[in-house]
């Protein structure tokens, strides 16, 4: 087991390399231009502008020497700084939004397993009931609804019919901890519709396989009760699917989250990886997306070892 | 209007309790359930402004020359004097206080107001004191960090400083701190190679000299009509220059005339004590900002238009971050933002029937809509005029600018004193004849062949789209059966400028950029900047259409040759009746001469959004830039 952790860790930076080069390559090859973005709103502003912008940043160099830059300095903890004025520090940037977006992340798969384990459970135990029949027919809704349009929704109607919307001023969890949390729950709650859905569908699914397998059916000839049948026996052997989902879910809120702090007005990576996209300004977009491409490698390595902890069977 | 209205305006003008909403919702999302799970088996494997100044106003129909400063002056001190009076009338305990929520898309870029101006123009407003402000629509200057102004002779401008006025740190603002607030902008220009900061504001000046401690002397190289106008940008802040000694960052040497070379400086952070303005800045970060009253600042004696003697009514900004244009209605229209500013004509219904919800309606001209024109290829004037018949303007109207369209000029009609070609005068360019346009164009000579006329445009507002699908449309109909085929191409913003403005060769690859909706109106009350900077040859004439004097195309720098001496003759004209001949003039050559660009039909009224709490906010000057210094904008309680 520990030679097996021991391997994957050692996998994560090379891992991480290859998800750098191919993300610097796309933002390199793309048309447009950073010293547009930056200083481009200067009406009359002096071609030497840009070429001295340039210069600045070392964007005239060849693309290996730009992208060897930027790595020895990630390397170091370094991600630069960002190419749109005022030009901060990428890491200062990110440390000091990264804990709403793992807040957001966190509640999301928080209310996404609570509930989409729970409708699961009951759909697959009242199998071909009325409640099954709803939960079902809601769970094809949260998964056919958009979360950007679903969150649309979420922001606009109750300004227009109640005067209240849920996107309102960001106050951070060490300042007003209550609060804090009636602000996230939205976006969380936004994001966690699909993957509830989805994941009640696959635990359901799980569920109904393992019900009729044959030690439930000695299980219950030994008079074991309802609830132990259910939760001892049927869930935790339904699990390892549902783990694996959760753990690539993972990946979704992710996507969703630069969509959800832009609608909800989240000072978070999202957001910042969506300006450093239409800024141009590729130190932002790769220390962006290399913290979530590392915050996701490391999820998937947990869920993983999760396994291990379910079901005893399972050895690396 | 009522009997035009579809199922979903009624069912968004219904009252719907949250009580009726749940039970709507619970019934709907039962019922959905109910027949999607009996769509199908497949589940089990699925995992997937005040009346008051009116008569003032009137009397400044000229723009600031020499004798217009003075009438100014005295019209100013007369404006003062009824606004003061209307003010004390219904000044009561209740109108100051409370804090003003506003917004903003996204983070500034840096503070200091002589480098970049994106997004902290709340911050240099209320911290820090102009010369003046101006309302382009009243033509009225009324004055905060200045008492006065004279124009001594037609290369002298003399200020005079408003005594008593302190740095937030206690520094006394002299004529030292505003000769160098004034001055440094070209250096940070020159050194920067480029900022926001309007050149053509003081590419005409020599120096500026503090004469006196409150005395600040203007020394141009030339006589500027536009000149006061300028000085109202708040880039001319008053910025303690001891400030930037102990805080600035380097940003680069300028060399001046002289040969003497110094090094420049910037502020971006704007410590305590660069500002001497009504409020001090309490936070900044990435939800917003914050600005709150400081307790010491200067009587405002006499207090001007949008000024109160004892400083502004309201006690702080709130500004939220908004990046999203849905979040930010919603915020207003749940109350959590006073100000929303333009509202898109069409969704101006949503705002109805909201008691809190105050939408404005200002009639003129509704801003920049340009199909720019590049001259590699269009060199020949019939080629131009061409594409100028084929466009369906009365169509046009109808299609876009559904709630009311008007022709457009080459300077706005926000600025009477120098717009006098009436809808009328400007039918006789803006006529769609197909015939007309197939003639001219087959007749036209090209250097370079144009089959297909590529429309170029930048992706974001949907109306902007539907104005090139329009266009492309109104082409391919008129010269369509002359073989003339038309596309439309959209990119993001960035890839959109790069192309737009790239010179490496002759001819650009595209053949129209289309940009501006037309559906807001604003200036700054200079005709350059409304909208003559896009024809002139020496600016986006050369930048973005190939229109410029070194041309290897030779009607091209013939035209070129004579727009700039025409530019240069009006700007120098201080006297306004004769400057408005003489853009009157310009404005025929350039539509004779379908040169550069042409301004597509705009909006005739524009619409923006204030809370009903917000009073005497200078709607009509709010998109000029001012309104934002209003200081006599007040909360109701």
């Amino acid at each position: 087991m520990t030679r097996y952790i021991v391997r994957r860790l050692i996998a994560v930076p090379f891992m991480l390399l290859g998800i750098s080069f191919v993300l610097f390559m796309l933002l390199y090859i793309r048309p447009g231009s950073a010293a547009f973005a930056a200083i481009g709103s200067v009406g009359d502003a002096d071609p030497r502008a840009f070429e001295k912008f340039e210069e600045r940043f070392g964007l005239n160099r060849p693309w290996w020497e730009q992208y060897g830059d930027w790595l020895w300095g990630a390397l170091q903890g370094d991600l630069g700084e960002r190419l749109t004025p005022p030009h901060d520090d990428v890491m200062g940037d990110i440390i000091e939004v990264l804990p709403n977006t793992l807040e957001i992340g966190l509640l999301t798969i928080f209310i996404s397993a609570v509930i989409g384990i729970s409708v699961g459970v009951v759909s697959a135990v009242r199998r071909n009931s009325i409640l099954d029949y709803a939960f079902r027919g809601i769970t094809i809704m949260g998964i056919s609804i958009p979360n950007f349009w679903f969150a649309i929704l979420v922001i606009y109607l109750p300004a227009l019919w109640w005067g209240w919307t849920p996107a309102r001023q960001w106050v951070v969890f060490t300042d007003d901890p209550i609060y804090n949390l009636s602000l996230a729950v939205w976006p969380a709650v936004t994001l966690a519709l699909a993957s509830a859905a989805g994941m009640a569908r696959f635990v359901r699914t799980s569920m109904l396989e393992v019900l009729f397998s044959d030690y439930v059916r000695t299980a219950r000839a030994k008079g074991l009760r309802d609830r132990s049948v259910i939760w001892g026996h049927v869930f935790r052997n339904s699990l390892i699917p549902v783990i694996t989902l959760v753990g690539l879910q993972l990946g979704a809120v992710l996507g969703g989250v630069v969509i959800a702090e832009q609608l909800f007005t989240v000072p978070g990576l999202g957001r910042l990886s969506l300006e450093g996209v239409t800024d141009q300004d590729y130190p932002v977009v790769l220390g962006t997306i290399m913290v979530f491409s590392f915050v996701f490698v490391l999820v998937t390595l947990l869920v993983d070892i999760l396994y291990t902890v379910i079901d005893p069977r399972i050895r690396y | 209007m009522r009997d035009n209205e579809n199922y979903w305006q009624r069912l968004r003008r219904r009252p719907v309790s949250r009580r009726s909403f749940l039970v709507g919702s619970g019934v709907a999302a039962a019922g959905s359930a109910a027949i999607l799970a009996g769509c199908g088996d497949d589940d089990d494997d699925d995992a997937a402004a005040p009346a008051a100044t009116q008569a003032a106003a009137e009397e400044q129909a000229a723009a600031a020359t020499e004798a217009a400063a003075e009438e100014q002056a005295a019209a100013a001190t007369e404006a003062a004097a009824a606004t003061q009076a209307a003010a004390q009338e219904d000044t009561g305990p209740d109108k100051r206080g409370g804090t003003l929520l506003n917004w903003k898309t996204e983070e500034d870029a840096g503070l200091d107001p002589g480098v970049f101006h994106l997004s902290n123009r709340e911050i240099h407003n209320g911290t820090m004191t102009q010369p003046y402000t101006y309302q382009a629509t009243k033509n009225l200057f009324s004055m905060d960090g200045m008492v006065g102004f004279e124009q001594v002779d037609p290369t002298t401008f003399v200020w005079s400083i408003r005594p008593g006025m302190k740095f937030h740190n206690g520094d006394v603002v002299d004529s030292e701190a505003v000769a160098f607030s004034f001055g440094r902008l070209e250096k940070l220009y020159r050194a920067l190679d480029g900022t926001h900061t309007t050149r053509t504001g003081y590419a005409f000046v020599d120096s500026f000299e503090a004469t006196d401690e409150l005395t600040v002397a203007e020394h141009w190289a030339r006589p500027n009509a536009d000149a006061p106008v300028y000085r109202a940008a708040h880039y001319y802040s008053f910025l303690n220059p001891r400030m930037v000694d102990e805080f600035g960052k380097f940003e680069g040497s300028y060399e001046g005339p002289d040969g003497v070379v110094e090094d420049v400086y910037s502020v971006q952070e704007l410590p305590h004590g660069s500002g001497s303005g009504p409020y001090t800045m309490t936070k900044r970060d990435s939800t917003g900002t914050r600005i709150e009253r400081w307790p010491d600042y200067h009587k405002h004696t006499p207090a001007d238009d949008g000024f109160v003697e004892d400083g502004p009514y309201i006690d702080a900004w709130e500004t939220r971050i908004i990046p999203d244009a849905v979040a930010a209605k919603a915020a207003f229209l749940a109350g959590d933002l006073d100000i929303f500013t333009t509202v898109d004509p069409l969704e101006v219904p949503e705002f109805e029937g909201q008691d809190h919800v105050n939408v404005v309606e200002i009639t003129g001209d509704g801003g920049l809509c340009m199909q720019g024109m590049d001259g590699g290829k269009f060199h020949d004037k019939r080629s131009r005029q061409a594409l100028q018949k084929s466009l369906d303007y009365e169509g046009f109207i109808a299609a876009i600018r559904p709630l009311g369209g008007q022709y457009a000029a080459p300077i706005t009609d926000l600025l009477p004193a120098y717009q006098k070609l009436s809808q009328q005068d400007l039918q006789e360019w803006y006529r769609f004849d197909p015939a007309e346009a197939q003639a001219l164009w087959q007749a036209a000579d090209f250097v370079v062949p144009v089959e297909n006329i590529k429309i170029f445009q930048s992706t974001g507002a949907p109306l902007q789209h539907e104005i090139s699908d329009f266009l492309a449309q109104s082409i391919a109909t008129a010269l369509g059966p002359i073989g003339v085929t038309t596309e439309v191409e959209a990119v993001d913003g960035n890839s959109w400028a790069a192309r737009a403005v790239d010179r490496s060769t002759d001819v650009k690859d595209w053949e129209i950029l289309s940009y501006g909706t037309g559906d807001r109106s604003g200036t700054d009350g200079i005709p350059n900047n409304s909208f003559l900077i896009n024809y002139d040859p020496r600016a986006y004439g050369f930048n973005a259409f190939n229109h410029y004097l070194e041309s290897p195309r030779p009607e091209i720098a013939e035209g070129s040759a004579t727009i700039i001496e025409m530019l240069n003759a009006q700007e120098a004209e201080t006297d306004p009746e004769a400057r408005g001949v003489l853009l009157t003039e310009l404005q025929r050559w350039i539509l004779d001469n379908h040169w550069c660009n042409w301004r597509l039909p705009v909006s005739s009224v524009s619409y923006f959004g204030f809370s009903s709490r917000l009073q005497d906010q200078g709607a009509a000057d709010w998109l000029n830039g001012y309104s934002l210094r209003r200081e006599s904008m007040w909360l109701q309680s």
